[in-house]
């Protein structure tokens, strides 16, 4: 990165914080400090929303996602718009006018103490192992890319989250968010124009998108019904759709957000705003991680893309070698992608694909051959290697800039979340339950400085296993919210459940997610339904069972 | 310690169609028509 580059990154990162500071102004109080006062209007809500689930990591790995295996995974995102109107209809309303800080106080309510200490427990759980690697996978790259050490990367970001968050309180996370997302779209936009302009000048972007589609990376919709494939039509309009109520619906690091508006209206906006606008975002971001496939057919790409990685072996005999063959394997490849470009009927065109397959799979085998020589993938590195070495400078810092900054997005839901429940949930129910208002929030201070800490390092540990513990962490998270899911459900719908059988019930469904997790090989976004239903039935099942009992009782008392 | 319930939350209609339930309709309209786009985006340029 040049010197302007340094300085648009410091400057932005000045320029988020101190927003977030002075739009966190005022909250003295419990109830501005987590719920902002009840104040937001609808795109704060609905564009923070979005920003914490859009991660760094999304970002880097969604494109990278583009690039490497096409536009398939935004079908996950059909569930989505379904999950925000199922919720806007029945889970905001009944938040709202339940008059509760976190979606765990509204099972006491329904239930009794312990559901709500159970699902509160296994939000904690799930939560606080997410989040030191929320906060870890970006800080890798990004430590990697800066040429910084991991540890002041995590420190850095951890530290500029704790001061708003701890300072200002769910408004200046909200509001921060909001400059985040504005400033993300608009550099990802600038970056599809640069990459398609940067094309040569005989490739038009038309020309682009029939490469990208000769070459499979245009394949949004897949029709093709598979238990174990993660990403078609059928997992994302029927098993995605339970994973998104879950996350949008039980999280409290996403039901905060929409409970921050000023009434159930807007808060209802915020979900459905989300609904319209994340999938066109998702493909959009996909779409450009194609055109940067596109881009690397016609300049020749790195053969490794991890920066570090590239330095460690590239004085070998061995890569050297691969080096010489890459050019021509990429030259041949190149020939290809024009062959497909000029093809005007379809028999030439069929001719083309096929000379192009052969190209890519040599490419690809020479790829794979220099990967073995490094100790880590290189998949996240691909669309930041296209913006530090191709986007005019001063780009490449705000870019490198959001990326940093939508990763303390992420982190800063997170904290904000596990100290929200920590000190609601946890501390004034079993430990401190008539303090002043003064007292709770000065615990929220401490609740968020803490967790910010915890993440740190956790981060710290994570960063020095494989990237392997951070996938296998990311998934595990996944598996709770089948079970978080079916006792919201029951909570909402099924009013002759006692607290007792939804209890039991979260329990098996926990159970049966563990033994679909590690007894078959269904994709794990069917582990949310499954779980769900678990959770459902056995609930049911133990309530009827109770019931028939009482009943039956009732009648040998009666006779 | 203060309570999210210091005031009443109001409801209100949506800005726009009357009622939430015509807005929900429209949502899963919009959904409908955005797979079908992207099916078809999907077919033109498929290999």
């Amino acid at each position: 990165m040049t010197t302007l580059d340094w300085v648009v990154l410091f400057l932005w990162l000045a320029l988020l914080v101190g927003y977030g500071l002075w739009r966190g102004r005022g909250s003295g109080t419990v109830n501005q400090f987590l719920l902002a006062g009840k104040s937001m209007p609808w795109y704060v809500m609905g564009l923070s929303i979005m920003a914490t689930q859009a991660s760094a990591i999304t970002f880097i790995s969604t494109t990278a996602q583009g690039f490497t295996d096409g536009m398939r995974f935004v079908q996950f995102y059909f569930g989505l718009p379904i999950a925000m109107v199922l919720l806007a209809a029945t889970a905001v309303p009944i938040f709202h006018r339940a008059k509760v800080y976190t979606a765990y106080e509204y099972l006491e309510k329904r239930f009794d103490p312990k559901t709500r200490g159970l699902v509160t427990a296994i939000f904690l759980l799930s939560r606080a192992a997410q989040s030191g690697v929320a906060l870890a996978a970006p800080a890798i790259v990004l430590a990697v890319v800066l040429g910084w050490p991991f540890k002041v990367t995590a420190l850095a970001m951890g530290g500029l989250v704790m001061i708003y968050t701890a300072t200002g309180g769910i408004k200046s996370v909200q509001w921060a968010d909001v400059q985040q997302m504005v400033v993300i779209m608009g550099s990802l936009v600038v970056a599809l124009v640069i990459a398609v302009s940067l094309l040569p000048k005989d490739v038009s972007f038309l020309d682009a998108m029939r490469i990208a589609g000769a070459a499979g990376r245009l394949n949004a919709v897949d029709t093709h019904f598979n238990w174990n494939d993660r990403y078609n039509i059928w997992t994302g309009v029927i098993a995605s759709t339970f994973l998104f109520l879950a996350y949008f619906g039980t999280d409290q690091s996403q039901v905060q957000r929409y409970l921050t508006g000023k009434s159930i209206g807007q808060s209802r906006l915020s979900l459905l705003f989300n609904a319209v606008a994340k999938v066109p975002v998702q493909f959009f971001i996909l779409f450009i991680g194609a055109m940067v496939f596109v881009f690397f057919l016609f300049v020749q790409p790195p053969l490794v893309f991890h920066p570090g990685e590239l330095k460690k072996v590239q004085q070998s005999a061995e890569y050297r070698s691969l080096e010489a063959r890459e050019k021509t394997v990429f030259e041949q490849r190149e020939i290809a992608a024009r062959h497909i470009k000029d093809a005007r009927d379809a028999s030439s065109r069929s001719a083309a694909i096929a000379e192009f397959r052969t190209a890519q799979n040599n490419f690809e085998n020479v790829h794979q051959a220099a990967l073995r020589l490094t100790s880590e993938k290189d998949t996240n590195y691909i669309f930041l290697t296209f913006v530090t070495n191709y986007l005019p400078r001063g780009l490449v810092g705000l870019i490198v800039g959001v990326i940093f900054t939508a990763a303390m997005s992420a982190i800063s839901g997170e904290i904000n979340s596990l100290a929200t429940v920590s000190v609601i949930d946890v501390y004034r129910r079993h430990f401190k339950p008539e303090a002043s208002d003064h007292h709770y929030l000065k615990a929220s201070r401490w609740a968020t400085v803490l967790w910010g800490s915890y993440a740190v390092v956790v981060a710290s540990f994570a960063a020095q296993r494989t990237n392997a513990l951070i996938e296998t962490v990311n998934q595990v998270g996944s598996l709770f919210y089948g079970s978080m899911l079916g006792v919201f459900v029951i909570a909402f719908f099924l009013k002759r459940v006692s607290g007792t059988a939804a209890f039991l019930g979260t329990l098996a469904g926990q159970a049966a997610i563990f033994g679909f997790a590690i007894f078959s090989n269904v994709a794990y976004l069917w582990l949310t339904p499954i779980g769900c239903v678990a959770v459902i039935a056995v609930a049911v099942a133990i309530s009827y069972g109770t019931e028939r009992q009482s009943t039956e009782t009732g009648r040998v008392v009666g006779s | 310690m203060t309570e999210p319930d210091d005031h009443p939350i109001p409801d209100e209609p949506p800005p726009i169609l009357g009622r939430w339930p015509r807005v929900y309709v429209v949502v899963l309209v919009y959904l409908g028509a955005v797979i079908l786009g992207f099916y078809l985006f999907t077919v033109h340029f498929a290999p």
